[in-house]
């Protein structure tokens, strides 16, 4: 019971510490609800930030040192928030209706019931999995939680050049070692459903602020179909079970894509920007695909809107946006650099060379793997459908526009990869090709939602 | 009809083959702990017809293990997927009829003339294949075994976590089948609201007929989740052991408790023929107690965890992995399932 409630008062103060953040930073952009999930997400990074600060300045990582920065950090925030009286600063609250009138003869009732049954069973697995079995994948057992615990009994990062204590890949970022070793801290010992569980926790809080966020600037019913859609790739309920990374930069991603969107929508309020800046940056301290699928796409994207939409008098408060993406995004590599690690845990990555022998195999990935289900079969023609419209319509910088050329960067970026470099290896054998293919399929696919929305609506109207 | 007339003496090492007479399908026993392999023999027979299922008629004076393999020819390269491959044991005895249904893989389809048939069994076993006759393709089997391989779930394996296989229908990728199918379906819908001037409708078709589709194989995948998850928590709660790791994590938890007992720091030898998996999962859940696996740790170990292999020799209280040193050791613990630790008492 009390190892529960010492891992309650460790979520707890987390999300407390982030919802501060964005209420400082945007807390009229967001309701309170969001405020709070979307908190959580934040306090991750934060967390990250802080053991960043120790690992530099060679402090030990324990837990009286940890929290003790989180509360210093909380008590500047309060300081800041009770100063400047923000603390009612928030989007005020519409109430989110699921279902319609019209009970189970609704149509737009019974796909909510399909798509309440659907998670239901991706939730029972992801659940099931990650709180009350062990974890079991390679990758789980040598470069997450493994590194974590040896970290978490080192009382540092640990950077191990060989596997003989059993982590490798001592470049990856550490936002989700530092959660993992966050939440053991309090306790007596390493426990590891309680590192799952924390990893769990941000899946669970990211996703419900995509959901709540997206229900504002859609309707509920096209918000729970896309989180219904995100759920429904086969590849994902596996993650959710976590112990990889890969979701966690997805979700960063796609709640820093939302945040953008709702500067798009709320007439300039830039400050929603910086939270979009900050959580697409923060995908990059989860793994170094966040770096490249997220911060490089954003920072383009956003030069993009920017010659489309801004007046030239704006660029004073616009440019900071992309400086923190970037200035965030870059302290991790710089600390390798200063370690003299190299950036990248495979070697070579960098010769460009075209490997036919991939595109069958990349073929065979998107259309006849399980992966993907029959997404891949689906997400071109709407995507060329949607091309289409915007061809022949006469308003293209349309919020939609930006999400789709997001998406298509890395799309681009994914085949250039696994098609021009070394890195074909990892389609060869399968290890990350699929995985990497999730992300420009999330972005399309929040782009198609969109999109249709203000079609369907148009059409209803 | 196929017959063969073949008598064959088959030297192996000696290990007693269990006997069941239930075919079992690769793909679904793969997510089972693997065991001691039986170091046997086996023998390949390619056979080069359609058929439906083979009927074979065997003497054998040991048990043995029937498997038929399905090989893909791609390009210059046969390729067989070892999860594709269907195996069922048979007991010994004179002129026995065996019937192996070829249609319980999902590498099967009515057109495929190769297959190979592989028989396996002990050292000194005396096995003869007085027939092996095929049955030819029919309709209803055909239907029935497309059926039947939607419900063949996705195999359970260490690779999950980058990839699925997919399902599998009469040896075509299902997803591919089905994903042309919604395809063609959603051209269609488009190409029927152009030509009839229905500009207005096409948004809400195509979402409707991409939901339908996306749903029907959610409804398949899910039910695999759902299974998936209550087998894993069912082994888990109920033995404490899970999928191809079996009882290492009661052999952990052992070891923990003994850790206690020792006066010295325990050091952990691992001595295994599988994956690294085992010593990955070791290492981890011990941390930070030292488990290792190579020769030159051996001799500083306290302890010895011995998992489902052959390496591992024991004579006159003293064992020995592979080529290590042998050294005086006691066993502490067995468990079932070819588990068992030892604990150096030099």
């Amino acid at each position: 019971m009390i190892s529960f409630l010492l891992f309650i008062f460790s979520a707890f103060l987390l999300t407390f510490e982030g919802r501060l953040v964005v209420l400082i930073l945007a807390g009229k952009s967001f309701r309170r609800c969001e405020q709070y999930f979307l908190g959580f997400a934040i306090g991750a990074f934060i967390n990250a930030l802080i053991f960043f600060l120790l690992t530099v300045s060679n402090i030990p990582i324990n837990f009286p040192f940890v929290y003790l920065l989180h509360v210093v950090v909380i008590s500047i925030l309060l300081y800041v928030t009770y100063k400047n009286k923000l603390w009612f600063h928030f989007k005020s609250h519409s109430p989110i209706k699921i279902f319609e009138s019209g009970g189970i003869r609704s149509a737009k009732n019974i796909l909510m019931i399909f798509i309440a049954l659907s998670m239901a069973c991706k939730l029972f697995f992801s659940l099931g999995h990650a709180l009350f079995v062990p974890s079991y994948y390679y990758d789980t057992l040598s470069q997450w939680n493994m590194r974590s615990r040896i970290s978490y009994e080192d009382q540092k990062i640990a950077f191990d050049l060989n596997e003989d204590r059993g982590h490798s890949k001592p470049q990856y970022p550490i936002l989700i070692h530092s959660l993992q070793i966050y939440f053991n801290q309090p306790q007596a010992d390493w426990n590891d459903s309680r590192a799952n569980a924390s990893t769990l926790i941000l899946s669970i809080f990211a996703f419900s602020a995509f959901v709540l966020i997206l229900a504002r600037i859609t309707n509920p019913l096209f918000s729970l179909v896309t989180l219904g859609l995100f759920m429904m790739i086969p590849l994902v309920s596996l993650h959710l079970a976590q112990g990889y990374g890969d979701i966690h930069v997805i979700e960063y991603l796609m709640l820093g894509i939302l945040c953008a969107i709702i500067y798009i929508n709320s007439n300039r309020d830039y400050k929603s920007l910086i939270i979009s800046a900050i959580l697409i940056s923060a995908a990059s301290w989860v793994k170094m695909e966040g770096l490249i699928f997220g911060v490089i796409p954003f920072i383009f994207v956003y030069a993009l809107y920017f010659f489309c939409k801004c007046k030239s008098k704006e660029i004073k408060s616009m440019i900071s946006v992309p400086i923190v993406a970037f200035v965030l995004s870059i302290l991790w590599p710089l600390l390798l650099i200063t370690k003299g690690l190299p950036l990248s845990p495979h070697p070579g990555d960098f010769s460009i060379k075209w490997h036919t022998e991939a595109i069958n195999l990349m073929s065979d990935a998107m259309f006849s793997y399980g992966s993907f289900g029959i997404f891949w079969f689906l997400v071109p023609v709407f995507i060329a459908f949607q091309i289409y419209k915007l061809i022949k319509s006469k308003s293209k910088c349309m919020r939609s526009t930006f999400v789709l050329i997001f998406g298509l960067i890395t799309f681009v970026e994914s085949i250039f990869i696994y098609l021009l470099t070394p890195n074909v290896q990892f389609l060869l054998n399968g290890q990350t090709f699929h995985r990497t293919m999730l992300i420009p399929l999330f972005i399309f696919i929040l782009s198609i939602v969109l999109y249709l929305f203000k079609i369907l609506k148009t059409e209803n109207n | 009809m196929f017959r063969v007339f073949a008598v064959f003496l088959l030297a192996f090492q000696f290990i007693p083959i269990a006997c069941a007479a239930e075919q079992k399908l690769a793909s679904q026993e793969a997510r089972e702990f693997f065991g001691i392999e039986p170091e046997m023999q086996q023998k390949k027979v390619p056979l080069k017809f359609k058929a439906e299922s083979i009927d074979i008629n065997y003497s054998s004076d040991v048990p043995l293990k029937f498997s038929v393999a399905y090989p893909e020819d791609i390009g210059e390269i046969i390729r067989i997927n070892p999860l594709d491959v269907i195996s069922i044991y048979a007991e010994p005895g004179e002129n026995r009829d065996l019937t192996i249904d070829l249609t319980m893989s999902p590498a099967w389809s009515p057109s495929r003339e190769e297959y190979n048939l592989y028989i396996a069994g002990e050292e000194g076993g005396v096995v003869s294949l007085q027939e092996i006759a095929p049955r030819s393709p029919s309709f209803t089997k055909t239907i029935s075994a497309s059926i039947s391989h939607i419900f063949v779930d996705e195999p359970k394996l260490l690779s999950s976590v980058n990839f699925f296989y997919g399902y599998k229908v009469l040896g075509v990728s299902f997803v591919k089948v089905f994903g042309i199918i919604a395809f063609i379906f959603l051209i269609s819908k488009i190409a029927y609201c152009i030509i009839f001037k229905k500009i207005k409708q096409i948004s809400r078709s195509i979402v409707v007929i991409a939901l339908m589709f996306l749903f029907l194989y959610d409804a398949r995948f899910s039910l695999d989740l759902v299974k998936t998850t209550f087998t894993d928590l069912s082994e888990w709660v109920s033995s404490h052991e899970y999928r191809q790791l079996g009882p290492l994590y009661k052999a952990a938890d052992y070891l923990r408790m003994d850790a206690d007992l020792v006066e010295k720091d325990m050091k952990v030898a691992m001595c295994f023929d599988s994956g690294d998996i085992v010593h990955k999962y070791l290492r981890y859940d011990l941390y930070p107690i030292s488990v290792t696996h190579d020769i030159d740790n051996w001799n500083k170990a306290t302890h010895v965890v011995s998992m489902a292999t052959n390496k591992l020799s024991e004579e006159d209280g003293m064992i020995s992995c592979g080529d290590t040193e042998k050294r005086h050791a006691v066993v502490l613990k067995t468990f079932n399932k070819d588990v068992s630790i030892y604990r150096f008492i030099e």
